[in-house]
């Protein structure tokens, strides 16, 4: 920033937190008007925390302890209430990261947008309806009059974030801060949100504090980034001059952590372990009052593919695209409707108990959301051991040894009396691994098991899948909306889309010449294309 | 995370215990000894102030009050125990059957407890005790048929948002079978609302019983209870207060007593609330 340009908001060593445990040490930046910076940081480095002081919204026990934060040529550091009501949403404008739980369930969208309008304007009604469409029609929402009508729980995610950037944006803030504003979106919606929001910003002239974790994802929208670890800033820059010369080993560290394209040993090609044919799966349809149904929908919709041992498979689609219930209809946990699954040459549907019985054993899955895959009430030890009740002529000491042994593969020796609850996200879902190994399976179904976690964490994951897979020999059902990491870890892609398989090919070609227009999308969407940058492969770590 | 190890004991753990083991002890011994016998009839006697022989004096027809009131202890709290384990019992396995299969047995058994909970509890006891007869195992069937919907409730909605839970769904995924993810994993995890249903129950029923006493409904006279006391000193209230006084300290303390234990029990059992202080 030049000497003499304006400034919008300017931080001196905030520091924050409860009296002997700040939680934000020393941070200072400063945004112009108009300006898009980047605050990357993972979980735990205090990036939530920055963004409820700058609306003074800290939750009770933290406080600021020392430092300033000009808004505008305000201190902002001791407003009393009403005047943090004039700023917050007028002058600062925020979009939370869940659009699941940031809209009010009971209220229409019309009352919601509607409010901050009838608060810090005195438009008529008239008035402020007309805004409220020509803003969703901005937002890209065409039947902005049926949508006014409607509540939250009829919209998807990426639309209730539209509509959570609209009833922002309504107000024209100066500056606008988005907390992990896509996190919980599909690729493909996660790149529309963000245009839009981009678009948005910049037609009023709105500065942007973007905070995520995820580093490709701030360099691609950002002018100057800046990463927090810990509470402090460790680096501060321009994206590029960040991204090229890193100075500190953290951003390093995150920098490697961006998928890259990993080299694969080729799996020997022998009979396929698990092949389908002509699968489908029907979702009886939802039950309207009066208990009339509306017709049931194919979620999957005549698939066929074959999985090899040794193999990764990865499963890409968007959201609704069917690539969950293919998963799960691979090992039978929602019922096929059609088509059929052989497993090692076996019929399924023709087995008999005991086959039935191994094949169930030889198949084991690792859930997505690593907070709700395991029982709260029992110990580490006692998760792993579970699945080995199943496995036959196992004495108890064995048993134990097996859980043991399978914790210390996946870097948690000594974890075994935890509960679920003093584990971190990463901690959780090595755990989820370790149940899933423990019974050494011939395939492993991972539905989206790092979209929940922090991008080193998920470089960790993906590391720790792969050592696994070359130690025990088993295949991967790799199910993902994200094509980097699919790019890191799958030596063959499934893209599906609307139940049906649109393009199936080996990685590099899928990636390098890619066939179907769904296909093209999804990779221009995702945000490590186009970062070109130089790294080792899998990083320094194995 | 090396948190310190929260105290074997709260405070309000510790009261808990104290207020609902005392009767439970008192209940225990006046099985096998009371100083008086608590029916004998002694009519020189009637409305005796606390003496050296009769602690807590003597009531209308000149009984112990200190043997009628231990005896009573150990009458209400079978009833209360014997109910609470029944209504528990038969809800937390019906509501963790409908909630996990849904289905027509869970319509089938939704119908059924929605109708019983259409009538007031009492109601739905008094037409029970009719039809049974005035036993103590009849009130026994009666409060527990008339409580469990409500137990069954609690745990159907309970099991129906766990069941949406990845970990029920990698039970299976790990081949366990229903059965066993129930009894492993679903109803473990209602333990936190059952206990806290489970000891306010205590309370309703030690409650309706008294109320049905009242209506001459409850365990037969001259068998004392805590709530048939309560209902036959109401007459005498002039006379002698304490008869009315007694029992009902003894409800209110025994309750509060099993609702401190059942907060305590349920902090214990959940790990999640183990570390925070």
């Amino acid at each position: 920033m030049s000497a003499g340009q304006k400034i919008l908001l300017e931080l001196q060593d905030l520091t924050l937190g409860t009296p002997g445990r700040p939680i934000l040490r020393g941070v200072s930046l400063a945004i112009a008007p108009g300006e898009f910076v980047g605050v990357v940081g993972e979980s735990g480095s205090g990036k939530t925390m920055l963004t409820r002081a700058l609306l003074g919204l800290l939750p009770f026990p933290v406080q600021l302890l020392s430092g300033s934060i000009a808004f505008d040529g305000h201190d902002l550091t001791d407003l009393s209430g009403r005047e943090w009501e004039k700023i917050r949403g007028a002058r600062i404008g925020m979009v939370f990261q869940e659009p699941m739980s940031s809209l009010n369930p009971a209220l229409t969208i019309a009352t919601q947008l509607a409010g901050g309008l009838k608060k810090h304007s005195n438009l008529t009604r008239e008035e402020i309806r007309e805004k409220c469409l020509a803003m969703l029609r901005s937002v890209g929402i065409e039947r902005a009059e049926h949508c006014l009508a409607s509540y939250p729980h009829q919209f998807s995610g990426g639309m209730r974030q539209r509509i959570m950037i609209a009833s922002v944006m309504l107000l024209q803030p100066s500056l606008l801060i988005a907390d992990e504003p896509t996190t919980a979106l599909d690729t493909l919606t996660q790149q529309e949100v963000l245009e839009i929001m981009t678009g948005l910003t910049r037609t009023f002239g709105t500065a942007v504090l973007m905070i995520s974790h995820n580093l490709g994802l701030v360099a691609k929208y950002a002018r100057r980034v800046i990463v927090l670890q810990n509470g402090a800033v460790v680096e501060h820059g321009g994206v590029q001059q960040v991204l090229r010369a890193p100075a500190q080993n953290y951003t390093r560290e995150l920098i490697a952590a961006l998928p890259a394209r990993a080299e694969r040993a080729a799996p020997p090609r022998t009979a396929p372990l698990l092949s389908v044919r002509d699968l489908v799966v029907t979702h009886p349809g939802g039950r309207r009052l009066f208990g009339r149904r509306d017709s049931p929908v194919n979620a999957v919709d005549g698939v066929s593919f074959d999985v090899y041992p040794e193999e990764t498979v990865a499963i890409v689609g968007g959201s609704g695209s069917g690539k969950t219930s293919l998963g799960r209809a691979a090992l039978q946990l929602v019922k096929s409707t059609g088509g059929q699954i052989r497993f090692r040459g076996a019929d399924i549907a023709a087995m008999s108990r005991s086959e039935y019985h191994r094949f169930q054993l030889a198949c084991q899955m690792v859930f997505q959301d690593p907070y709700s895959s395991m029982d709260p009430g029992m110990t580490v030890l006692s998760i792993v051991d579970e699945p080995l009740r199943h496995v036959p002529n196992l004495s108890g000491d064995e048993r134990l040894r097996r859980a043991l042994q399978v914790l210390e593969e996946v870097g948690l020796a000594g974890f075994e009396k935890r509960y679920p609850h003093q584990l971190s996200g990463g901690q959780r879902q090595r755990v989820a691994i370790a149940r899933a190994i423990v019974t050494r399976p011939a395939l492993l179904v991972a539905d989206e098991p790092i979209s929940a976690l922090d991008m080193t964490i998920q470089k960790q994951i993906l590391l720790l899948l792969n050592r696994l897979q070359r130690e025990h020999k088993f295949s991967i059902l790799f199910i993902s909306h994200d094509l980097g990491a699919v790019e890191q870890i799958s030596d063959r892609v499934i893209v599906m889309r609307g139940g049906r398989i649109v393009e199936q090919e080996n990685r590099d070609a899928l990636f390098d010449h890619p066939h179907d227009s769904y296909t093209r999308a999804l990779l221009a969407a995702s945000p490590h294309r186009g970062l070109k940058i130089e790294t080792d492969e899998w990083g320094s770590r194995s | 995370m090396n948190r310190p190890r929260r105290a074997l004991l709260s405070p309000g753990g510790i009261a808990g215990i104290i207020l609902a083991g005392l009767p439970a002890a008192v209940a225990g011994l006046a099985v096998v000894w009371t100083p008086y016998s608590p029916v004998a009839m002694d009519f020189d006697l009637r409305f005796a102030s606390s003496s050296w022989h009769h602690w807590l004096g003597t009531d209308q027809f000149g009984r112990d009050e200190a043997s009628r009131l231990m005896a009573g202890a150990s009458a209400s709290m079978l009833v209360a125990l014997a109910t609470v384990t029944v209504a528990t019992f038969a809800g937390s396995i019906l509501g963790a059957l409908a909630g996990y299969f849904l289905g027509w047995l869970d319509a089938v058994l939704r119908l059924v407890t929605d109708s019983l909970l259409a009538f007031p509890g009492i109601l739905l006891a008094v037409a029970i005790m009719m039809a049974l007869g005035q036993t103590r195992y009849g009130i026994i069937l009666a409060l527990g048929l008339a409580y469990f919907p409500t137990v069954f409730r609690v745990v159907r909605g309970h099991v129906l948002s766990l069941a949406r839970r990845e970990f029920v769904e990698a039970s299976r995924a790990m081949g366990n079978s229903s059965a066993f993810t129930i009894y492993r994993h679903v109803l473990p995890n209602c333990r936190s609302p059952l206990i806290v249903l489970a000891t306010s129950m205590f309370g309703w029923v030690i409650l309706a019983e008294s109320a049905l006493s009242f209506l001459g409904l409850g365990v037969p006279p001259p068998t004392p209870t805590w709530g048939n006391m309560l209902a036959e000193s109401r007459a005498y209230m002039d006379d002698d207060a304490l008869l009315s006084i007694l029992p009902g300290l003894c409800i209110s303390a025994a309750l509060l007593g099993v609702n401190l234990l059942g907060d305590h029990l349920r902090d214990r059992f959940d790990p999640r609330m183990r570390d925070v202080r």
